[in-house]
């Protein structure tokens, strides 16, 4: 995201750091190891989804067993943007990517690929891609091998060598890359430039994915029997996961291709699967053909019912920023219950006062001054249908219009049920529109 | 919100960063936006700015536009030290099969919002309210992410005013006159207070292109090229987005503005260009026009056969459609090639047609024209009296007719008789009355031109510092108005006084900068000039002053 020109020595305590650390755009490596700034809120969260997860996935929390399961699980993984999702498959990838448990690939979709030209077939070729760079990683160089003949017989062809001398000439990274076989599979950054828009290589191997989906998927997979046991030979791995984040940000008609339309081939491919997909995605996945038997949401955090959880929520802010500095106690509270349990809106709520302050210490009218900008931009965004679908208090998630609103953040969803942003929820042109609703 | 208390925000969320940032300023009209840039630019100094105006472009990415119009030591900047001005990002428009307009650039700005703020720049986007809303509809991922918004509200125009502006009309009398000043202001102010989300989009660009193409015309009678120029390519790319049949005026203008700034060659692209669309839209009263503006283009290229064949074809056409008042003007033309030519018959005889056609539809308006063009046929030919004869009836005619812009011209060819003559009281008598009409009617066009035959006439008079002052005064007019091709000849003038003195290394400077502009626009008389730099150089090694 935001290009920093350095890390941050937290929590900051000057207004021009804090501005940024606060600004929804900024988003550091939360487990970095010199400056955590995860905190676990698995006291708060209803965490019962993610045992679940980590059960289908053959791992038993209680006791760190891992017995590989009988077949390829698929999960999908959804939640509102802004919930934790990333920070959440990156605990995920953490724990299970070790040697006795899985052989990780994490995929985060914005950094590999350019997310506006990203299209269905790619996501096959990023997969090979990610894993033999995974391989060549870990030094496994017998797998790396099998994938790239296996990349070379699927997509070579006669334009192939043409191709890559072309792209050779204007790029550096391609040609560091060399030693790979056609583009450079498993090359460093080849992937993103290679298929960023039409080229001869992106179509070529867009043009083959399509006509024989299935068969490159039949010869994934036997090429993946021969990968798997090289993987487990080198106790790298009992087998091997994929996770991928980052495809909320893909279009949409992406995923709805690969997840809802095409659900049926991704459950052809013989590796496990972790896939974050849109809130919206999430429901559409559902009422689609093929089933994806395991799907979990990250649920926002219940600030209200929840003991200890605005405590946890003031950790969080006090990790990024001195708090003594820059916001008064009753101002900070006021952020958190305006933020919905949602994390990115609490910074969002913060970042927006700390603006409406113009850097001096946050006070309540401050927030309020937040609270409204905030609020009015949300009830900007409402059409008629949504007020229809508000001042009918029924939602369903599977419905358009009550999706675009989870999407938006307008609905949140926490375990159970559905709420209105309390940003919306006290914003007075919403309030006076409500008191006249029947 | 208190306008200041935004503004304050602005300058807080975007002063010394570390980072790279996108923002949104949304205003209400484009002198809202102008004043914020303003602000902006006095209040971030830490900051090197740079303005991109997406208008005259048609991108359907903004991050493409941005790699193709940002220059390439921002593009590898990697420090947070430039900030990017956007605008025109609600003029990134096309039209859909149904008729309806969209905006161009909003679908793939979601997808693009990763590649924006990795930017090691500060993007600010200055988009209209209507261009706001449709970029949270259509580009939520991209809005999720962009806190920095900034939303400035504003009285706006009503459509009413807009609507007298046109009516209005061009200003007849040419020149840089204080009411044409006037004139572009306004119309400026109404451009900038142009509700930037008026209900009826159509409407909105319609008036933005017709305000565009009278700020064409305006800046160009006021001698601004540049500004003339962008004014009208603005119109032309808006028109073309929107796929609408103003094509042909527009290219129109923008040959005309090429033409008196004797860009000739991109003059002929665009008249072509207006004489396809005229031809295809079956606009068949403009087509005479057309080709009597590809003749003058021909004619400043000195291809007269060219000239000739179009002027001809202009003579068909305004005959066809009825166009009669027309065609004096052409005739007039016609005139000129055979003056150029130096057949005087021919010439006298064409322009004596245009005094019929003129006098017979009652074009009586450029019958001055006319009459001074047979007094330098007659100059030409050395007929002292005769051309005096026509340059009074000239006079005269462009007096009783209000078309006083011509009568610089006039007097300052009755000035040149009296050169010729070597009557320099005269001489300097009419070329002062030039000076004061073209001055007094913004004809600043000729001033330059003036000013050199004053200096020549002191030249003449061996009046050194008065003709050096002159020529000075001729440079700095002539580079004023763009009529950069004629100063070959006032340095080399000015070369001339210096050799007269001895001055042989000032005359050296001045001959080889008449060379140089000689070369780029007036090849024909370069051998005078390189004559004179080799007589210098002999003086030069003469005098063993290297």
């Amino acid at each position: 995201m935001a290009i920093q020109k350095g890390g941050y020595n937290y929590p900051v305590k000057t207004v021009s750091e804090a501005r940024t650390v606060t600004e929804p755009e900024f988003q550091p490596d939360l487990f970095d190891e010199q400056h955590p700034l995860y905190v676990n809120l698995d006291d708060i969260r209803d965490t019962s989804y993610l045992s679940d997860l980590y059960f289908d996935l053959g791992f038993n929390i209680r006791d760190n067993s891992f017995e590989p399961s009988t077949d390829y699980i698929k999960i999908i993984f959804s939640g509102h943007r802004g919930c934790g999702k990333s920070a959440e498959l990156r605990r995920i990838y953490n724990k299970l990517n070790n040697g006795e448990i899985y052989f990780t690939v994490f995929i985060d979709l914005e950094q590999e690929v350019e997310v506006g030209s990203f299209q269905y077939a790619d996501f096959f070729s990023l997969l090979i891609h990610k894993l033999i760079e995974q391989l060549a990683e870990h030094g496994i160089e017998s797998g790396v091998a099998t994938l790239q003949d296996l990349a070379k017989r699927l997509f070579e062809t006669e334009t192939s060598e043409k191709t890559t001398k072309g792209v050779s000439k204007t790029s550096a990274d391609l040609e560091g890359g060399g030693g790979f076989s056609l583009f450079g599979w498993g090359g460093k950054a080849s992937f993103k430039q290679a298929f960023s828009g039409e080229n001869e290589i992106s179509n070529n191997v867009r043009r083959e994915v399509k006509r024989n989906t299935l068969r490159i998927i039949y010869e994934f997979n036997a090429a993946m029997v021969d990968v798997r046991s090289r993987i487990e030979a080198q106790g790298k791995g009992r087998d091997v996961l994929f996770i991928i984040d980052g495809s909320e940000k893909i279009q949409s008609s992406v995923y709805e291709e690969l997840f809802v339309k095409n659900g049926n081939i991704i459950s052809e491919i013989s590796v496990n699967m972790l896939t974050a997909v849109p809130i919206t995605a999430h429901y559409q996945i559902e009422k689609a053909p093929y089933k994806f038997n395991n799907r979990y949401t990250v649920p926002m955090i219940k600030l209200e019912t929840v003991q200890n959880s605005v405590a946890k929520m003031k950790q969080i802010v006090a990790t990024r920023i001195d708090l003594e500095t820059f916001i008064e106690t009753d101002a900070l509270d006021k952020c958190i219950h305006y933020s919905g349990g949602c994390i990115r809106q609490l910074f969002q709520v913060i970042h927006t006062s700390l603006k409406k302050s113009l850097g001096a210490k946050i006070k309540l009218e401050d927030v309020s001054r937040a609270v409204k900008e905030l609020g009015q931009d949300l009830w900007e965004y409402l059409d008629s249908v949504h007020m229809e679908v508000i001042k009918n208090d029924s939602f369903r998630p599977a419905d358009k219009p009550v999706g675009e609103l989870l999407y938006m953040l307008i609905l949140l969803k926490y375990n159970g049920k559905i709420l209105i942003n309390p940003l919306l929820e006290d914003y007075p042109d919403f309030v006076q529109w409500k008191a006249q609703q029947p | 919100m208190e306008e200041q208390q935004l503004r304050n925000e602005m300058l807080f969320t975007l002063s010394d960063r570390d980072t790279g940032t996108v923002a949104l300023v949304v205003t209400g009209n484009e002198r809202q936006r102008k004043e914020l840039i303003f602000f902006l630019k006095e209040h971030l100094s830490e900051y090197k700015f740079f303005d991109v105006d997406l208008t005259p472009h048609n991108y359907t990415s903004l991050h493409r536009a941005l790699t193709e119009l940002l220059p390439q030591e921002i593009q590898a900047a990697t420090a947070t030290e430039w900030l990017i001005n956007i605008t025109g990002l609600e003029n990134a428009l096309y039209r859909t099969p149904d008729g309806n307009i969209e905006f161009s650039i909003v679908d793939q700005l979601n997808f693009e919002r990763e590649l924006l703020f990795k930017q090691p720049q500060i993007l600010m986007l200055w988009i209209s309210k209507s261009f706001y809303v449709t970029l949270r509809k259509n580009a939520p991922d991209l809005m999720h992410w962009l806190s920095k918004r900034f939303i400035f509200n504003v009285e706006t125009m009503s459509p009413e005013i807009a609507e007298e502006a046109f009516e209005k009309g061009a200003i007849k009398q040419q020149g840089n006159i204080t009411k044409r000043t006037d004139r572009i202001s306004e119309l400026n102010s109404i451009f900038e207070r142009l509700c930037l989300d008026h209900d009826d989009k159509l409407r909105l660009i319609k008036d933005k292109i017709n305000i565009l193409l009278l700020l064409g015309k305006e800046y160009r009678e006021a001698f601004d090229f540049e500004h003339s120029e962008e004014a009208l390519l603005k119109a032309l790319s808006l028109n073309n987005k929107l796929n609408w049949n103003e094509k042909g005026d527009i290219a129109f203008e923008l040959g005309n503005t090429y033409l008196q700034f004797n860009k000739l060659d991109k003059a002929l692209i665009f008249y072509n260009l207006s004489l396809t669309e005229n031809l295809s839209q079956k606009k068949e009263n403009n087509v005479g026009t057309n080709y009597h503006k590809l003749g003058i283009v021909y004619a400043e290229k000195r291809n007269w056969a060219l000239a000739l064949e179009n002027y001809q074809k202009a003579i068909e056409w305004k005959t066809k459609t009825g166009n009669d008042f027309e065609l004096g003007d052409t005739y007039h033309q016609v005139g000129m090639v055979f003056e150029e030519q130096r057949n005087w018959p021919l010439a006298l005889e064409n322009y004596q047609k245009a005094i019929k056609w003129k006098t017979k539809t009652g074009d009586d308006l450029e019958l001055g024209g006319t009459y001074h063009q047979v007094g330098m046929v007659y100059a030409e030919q050395r007929n002292w009296p005769l051309a005096l004869q026509h340059y009074q009836k000239a006079i005269e005619w462009s007096t009783k007719t209000g078309n006083e812009f011509e009568l610089g011209g006039t007097y300052h060819q009755v000035g040149m008789v009296y050169e010729e003559q070597r009557n320099w009281p005269l001489a300097l008598q009419h070329y002062q009355k030039a000076i004061d009409w073209n001055t007094k009617t913004g004809n600043e066009f000729q001033l330059g031109g003036t000013c050199h035959h004053v200096g020549i006439v002191y030249a003449e008079q061996r009046n050194w510092p008065l003709a050096l002052k002159h020529y000075q005064k001729a440079i700095e007019w002539n580079t004023k108005t763009g009529n950069v091709f004629q100063l070959g000849r006032t340095y080399h003038q000015i070369g001339r006084v210096y050799e007269e003195q001895s001055a042989f290394k000032q005359a050296k400077e001045y001959y080889l900068m008449s060379k140089a502009n000689f070369e780029l626009y007036d090849t024909a008389n370069i051998d005078v000039t390189l004559r004179s730099l080799q007589r210098i150089e002999e003086k030069i090694q003469a005098s063993g002053n290297t």
